[in-house]
């Protein structure tokens, strides 16, 4: 049986990719990372998905956990192929960045 | 845009011996009050008292504080623990010696003390050396950093006086005086203790509240007043007249209100505004600290009604400060250590449980109730001179103890009988 590929646009795929994330939780906080403005940039071309992200705070100690949640949750999009994962810390992350629900959330807004 | 190089984690195994065995110690120390209140408040100068104290500043508190620092030290200062394997190698000698250690001075073996201290010093020499040795690689040097860095030089120096008290021990060389034996002990609580808890407060207050936007300047400038105050006060018990050893343990109890004043900063600087069981430990751990400040001054000017009081302010350190800031922190560490085991390889893939479900938080709030009560009690029968008081509020402290290990040994259990895995991969990741 042959392997059926699935291709979709790279906008849709990015859409599908950001709900992806959303599903992906701060283990600690109990908000997921697209509310929580952790993830800066996420960008597919032809099935490769490319994300900058960064955490709270230099010295999380998910530092080592979260990114690789990102890559193996993306990785279920169907239609991304790979995906890579990077890392940052500038800008810093301020609590500005979380959106009105993480806010909301966390007793802040 | 500037990317990170994650480093390498040891696996859950190595902090989780330290803790786990720590957590044997917290027990022994909750038994140990109860069954020895009539010691307690006769005198500090015991056999068996001298073992329930290293009960609980080796085998509880020393061996929690390594195990965070094997936890804390990569993911909370960016560095490389080295040589993980003689990290591992490192507690079945420091184990065994406090094993040993405590029954010694209990049943007042010298021989035992020379032979089981001798593991110990060599096991507290290697952390300090592992450590040490580690800091090159740090690339956070947040406030903690540099507390812990004067921890570990203070440990490295009440490891060497302790060390000179066991040889004069054989040799005779001098008379040990209360002095002395005070110097000794102000250096383990308010040097190594002392200062690593409050290096690791600052990390997990910020980290667990979400606190961001609080200056260090008034973090800085306590860490050297601490240690100025510390070192002077050192200095004049073995040199100096009274009126100076006063005044260098006021100068510490101002600083341990400044670091009360500074971490209330901090909290007001939180974005997670609701407070957690984990934070009225440490409301509880910090009014302990000024507990413990306010005798320790009362001592130095020798204004003790008792020898009860030596004890009180032990106790108002171990199970106050120390104690309700290890048992809080305890719900942060151990399940994140647990998550971290059982959950990090599959998270992204599907929904796995958040930190907070993974201990019982009403039962939390039920130990600490307990312990709150169970210490209010002791420290009262203490000042009092009240065996019964004494031994009926360690056993309400002990319940409240046992209400928490409860709570934690299902996530406990598991690290402990764990095997050695993999280090956690390093991903390399440039920008």
């Amino acid at each position: 049986m042959s392997e059926v590929r699935l291709q979709l646009p790279d906008d849709m795929l990015a859409a599908e990719a950001w709900q992806q994330l959303s599903a992906v939780y701060d283990p600690e906080l109990g908000v997921n990372l697209v509310d929580l403005g952790l993830v800066y940039r996420l960008e597919v071309k032809d099935g490769e998905v490319q994300v900058e992200m960064t955490l709270t705070t230099p010295g999380c100690p998910m530092s080592d956990s979260m990114p690789d949640a990102v890559e193996r949750a993306l990785l279920l999009v169907p239609g991304v192929s790979r995906v890579g994962v990077q890392l940052v810390w500038e800008p810093r992350w301020v609590p500005e960045m979380m959106s009105e629900r993480a806010k909301r959330e966390l007793g802040w807004a | 845009m500037s990317a990170i190089k994650p480093k390498r984690s040891p696996s859950p195994d190595l902090p989780g011996r330290y803790l786990a065995t720590g957590m044997a110690g917290f027990v022994l120390f909750a038994i140990g009050v109860p069954l020895l209140a009539p010691d307690l408040v006769r005198t500090n100068d015991d056999p068996r008292v001298f073992a329930l104290t290293h009960v609980a500043v080796l085998g509880w508190i020393t061996m929690t504080m390594f195990g965070a620092l094997y936890q804390l030290f990569p993911v909370a200062l960016g560095g490389t623990v080295r040589a993980v394997r003689l990290g591992r190698w490192n507690y079945w000698v420091f184990a065994p010696g406090v094993a040993g250690f405590v029954p010694s001075f209990y049943f007042d073996w010298m021989p035992g003390v020379a032979i089981f201290g001798s593991l110990v010093v060599g096991a507290l020499l290697h952390f300090v050396s592992q450590l040490l040795r580690s800091y090159p690689s740090v690339t956070n040097w947040h406030p903690m950093a540099y507390y812990v860095l004067a921890a570990l030089l203070w440990l490295a120096a009440t490891i060497g006086f302790g060390g000179v008290y066991a040889l004069n021990w054989q040799f005779g060389w001098f008379d040990v005086s209360d002095r002395m034996l005070a110097a000794h002990v102000s250096m383990g609580l308010a040097g190594w203790l002392g200062l690593t808890l409050m290096g690791v407060s600052y990390k997990l207050t910020e980290l667990f509240a979400l606190a961001h936007g609080h200056g260090r300047k008034l973090t800085f400038a306590n860490l050297a007043l601490w240690n100025a105050g510390l070192l002077g006060l050192v200095l004049s018990l073995l040199f100096a007249p009274t009126v100076l050893v006063v005044a260098f343990a006021a100068l510490l109890a101002l600083s341990a209100a400044l670091h009360v004043v500074d971490i209330g900063l901090l909290l007001r600087t939180r974005r997670r505004k609701k407070l957690t069981v984990e934070q009225w430990h440490m409301f509880a751990s910090l009014g302990s600290l000024l507990l413990t400040a306010g005798l320790g001054v009362v001592l130095a000017a020798g204004q003790a009604p008792a020898r009860s009081w030596v004890v009180a302010f032990g106790y108002a350190a171990f199970a106050g400060w120390f104690g309700f800031a290890i048992t809080g922190k305890s719900y942060k560490i151990l399940p994140f250590l647990s998550w971290l085991h059982r959950y990090s390889g599959t998270v992204g893939e599907g929904p796995v449980p958040l930190l907070r479900e993974l201990v019982d938080e009403r039962q939390a709030w039920i130990s600490f109730g307990l312990l709150l009560a169970g210490f209010g009690g002791v420290m009262g029968g203490l000042l009092l001179t009240r065996a019964d008081v004494v031994r009926a509020a360690g056993v309400i402290y002990a319940a409240g103890v046992l209400a928490f290990l409860l709570n934690v040994a299902k996530l406990v259990v598991p690290l402990a009988l764990s095997r050695p895995a993999a280090e956690t991969k390093v991903r390399e990741m440039t920008a």
